[in-house]
């Protein structure tokens, strides 16, 4: 064990959180270690550079970990999940098989009990995190367009809006014939030349959920990561955690990991921040156990693991006569509706739906069973429904809010193991009554979206079983401590040199996707260390 | 499996010469030839399982017992061989098959898929790219800001909470 090497700062997971902090704090000053169980994902490697890129994505690209069985790679306990969790583990996390969908919370987002009465209020406000949106906007590069009139006013984007090509004409022409809003994306990738780091802008590819060969998207290991390790910070890869130690007083004191040839080292630090996502931040939680925590660290009121949110989700297409361009452009990231996101009581659930437009993607995913999950069918008729299918597809994912609930949850399983034998996440999840009805509204709205854009006929799935991106809430945030395991800053109740950056301290979900909100606070959490530098770093 | 199925196992391992000329049979009903399109057992789509089986026990045992599953049901239903019978009277045969064996016949299907739809003749029968996404990307007219206007016509709508910043 190498116990000569003490850091201020430990982070653990470098992807979209844990890049985002690293960068910060090294840049401060501190020095900055870094542990990630996965390696780079070299740009030169990425599916889409590859004549069987779509094979990729049901093989060792998938998003699925019990699918890509990757040796970095653990395994999830699912059986009792209404969703899949999808995850990847690599610099830059899930920002490498990741769609870069990247809407803000709305300032309703952040009040759910005052407004209707369901969740927790946030113990912060829109107000206070917009700077730091904008801040991440800035540092990572963002194309949109300023004035959405679902959102208060916001600052112009960094870079142009993508283009929606006739797709988004054509879905746009429903939105505008209902009546109902919509708005083009902003897309965490950029659209033209942008910040220093002389990446390409976006060539519209398509596959973003295969990685992104030329840099274009904002992914962390093409933004935060570059310049961290510019600014000092030191990344390990290949360096599964195995727990959290803690020294006589209870403080955090470092970590023990294995390395790439699996022999067990320490890295002593000042401060750990865990950065895992909202499975493996838990799961290594309720794995630290020691005579201070015989829980697991920072559960001494046993919320960790628990209020797991993924986000309620289904899959509507439309089949289109006329050809679509829809398998050009970013397959995720292209428009949305929040025309039904906030309450409406007459609709039989609280909070809301967006409906977020997604692309075609190529002929194997179309045949396989495209955006739905609904295989064309083997037989004397599949060239016929082939042909109505392939470039005539446009989707949307409904998405709508989760609200927290103790019974869904991460524990770890009492079998099942990584392959260095650390307990393996076991996830407990169910769709509330509130969710399902929440879908069966979304889904109805999706498809009334479809028909009057001109969809000759229209396929929905729902709940669709492989949507579990989101992982959020099992270290929930908040100001009472007997309610929640991380205070305002992302700091443990417990334990005071312990934070927590990912999407684990979501105290609600909001129905839109994450990792805007995520860097955000991680940049806001690494402002406050910065900014408090005395205090915090424990000196032993 | 007997001696004698094992000593007519082509060089390959996985599947006998018999056996590989009835799953190209049926991969060739999954998906048969149309216009231009070729057949799904002209494309690969036999010779690919057989490596992927070639490291997979468990996958090579529920294949091969689905195979067996396909001949047994051709002489249950047309007192022939798989390949001796009719089209229609095969596709009988294969849904039986789906039905009894949902799992095999997902892999094979799935697995026919993957090579059908990444075969060069097939992408380009479909009118489909040859090249992969990158790096020649492709091209669109930059975004179009009055796509928007009925949608700003509206003004505000978001939920105001008297905290907008």
């Amino acid at each position: 064990m190498d116990t000569d090497n003490r850091a201020d700062v430990l982070v653990i997971g470098a992807g979209a959180s844990g890049a985002v902090v690293s960068w910060r704090l090294a840049s401060a000053g501190f020095r900055v270690v870094c542990l990630e169980q996965g390696g780079w994902i070299p740009l030169n490697e990425i599916p889409t550079l590859k004549s069987d890129w779509e094979v990729h994505r049901y093989t060792d690209f998938s998003a699925d970990p019990n699918v890509r069985r990757r040796p970095e790679d653990y395994p999830v306990e699912n059986s009792t999940s209404t969703f899949a969790p999808l995850m990847f583990n690599a610099v830059g996390g899930s920002t490498i098989h990741w769609t870069q969908h990247f809407p803000r919370f709305h300032p309703s987002d952040f009040r759910v009990r005052s407004l209707d009465g369901v969740g927790d209020d946030w113990p912060l406000s829109y107000s206070e995190l917009e700077p730091f949106y904008d801040w991440n906007d800035r540092e990572i590069g963002v194309s949109g367009l300023a004035g959405d009139p679902a959102y208060p006013p916001k600052s112009p984007r960094p870079t142009r809006p993508l283009p929606l090509g006739s797709y988004g004409a054509t879905i746009g022409r429903g939105f505008d014939k209902l009546g109902w809003h919509w708005w083009v994306s902003d897309t965490a990738a950029i659209s033209e030349p942008y910040g220093d780091d002389k990446r390409l802008p976006c060539n519209h590819c398509g596959p973003c959920d295969l990685g992104c060969s030329r840099g274009s998207r904002s992914s962390a290991d093409v933004t935060y990561w570059p310049r961290a390790i510019r600014s000092g910070a030191e990344l390990i890869t290949h360096a599964r955690v195995r727990e959290i130690t803690v020294d006589s007083r209870g403080l955090a004191n470092g970590a023990l990991y294995y390395d790439g040839d699996g022999k067990l080292q320490e890295q002593r630090a000042s401060l750990v921040i865990l950065a895992c996502n909202g499975i493996g931040t838990p799961r290594l939680l309720l794995h630290s156990r020691s005579r201070h925590f015989p829980d697991g660290l920072a559960n001494r009121n046993g919320l960790v693991g628990k209020n797991l949110m993924f986000h309620p989700f289904a899959a509507v297409t439309g089949v289109f006569s006329e050809a679509l361009d829809s398998t050009k452009g970013g397959i995720g990231s292209s428009l949305y509706s929040h025309e039904f996101y906030e309450t409406d009581e007459t609709r039989g659930f609280v909070r809301g739906v967006m409906l977020q437009g997604v692309r075609q993607s190529g002929p194997l995913h179309t045949a396989l069973g495209a955006f739905v999950g609904q295989r064309v069918p083997w037989g004397g008729d599949h060239h016929r429904v082939m042909a109505e299918r392939y470039g005539h597809l446009a989707s949307f994912g409904v998405m709508g809010e989760d609200l927290p609930e103790e019974v869904n949850q991460v524990t770890l399983d009492p079998s099942l193991t990584d392959s260095d034998g650390i307990p393996a996440p076991r996830v407990t999840y169910r769709l509330s009554e509130n969710s399902q009805r929440q879908l069966a509204f979304g889904t109805a709205r999706a498809r009334e979206a479809l028909e009057a854009a001109g969809a000759a006929s229209v396929m929905e799935t729902s709940p669709l079983r492989p949507s579990g991106w989101h992982l959020m809430g099992t270290a929930r945030m908040g100001d009472d401590p007997e309610k929640s395991v991380v205070d305002r800053w992302g700091r443990s109740h417990d334990v005071a040199n312990l934070f927590v950056v990912d999407g684990s301290v979501f105290v609600t979900s909001a129905a839109v996707n994450p990792t805007t909100t995520i860097q955000a606070l991680a940049l806001r959490t690494a402002d406050y260390i910065a900014r408090n530098r005395q205090q915090l770093v424990v000196n032993e | 499996m007997t001696a004698e199925v094992e000593a007519d196992m082509g060089e390959k391992g996985i599947l006998s010469a018999a056996q590989r000329g009835l799953a190209v049979a049926v991969v060739e009903r999954i998906i048969p030839a149309e216009g231009t399109l070729p057949a799904g057992g002209r494309v690969g789509a036999v010779e690919a399982i057989e490596r992927e089986l070639g490291t997979a026990p468990v996958e090579r045992r529920r294949f091969l017992d689905g195979l067996a599953a396909v001949g047994i049901t051709a002489w249950q239903t047309g007192d022939a061989e798989f390949i001796a019978l009719d089209a229609a009277v095969q596709i009988q045969v294969l849904q039986a098959v789906e039905a009894a064996h949902p799992e095999f016949f997902a892999f094979l299907v799935n697995r026919t898929y993957r090579a059908y739809y990444t075969h060069p003749a097939v992408l380009a029968a479909l009118g489909a790219d040859l090249q992969p996404p990158q790096p020649g990307g492709h091209t669109l007219l930059p975004f179009d800001p009055s796509l928007l206007a009925k949608a700003r016509e509206r003004g505000p709508i978001y939920r105001r909470i008297g905290d907008e910043g």
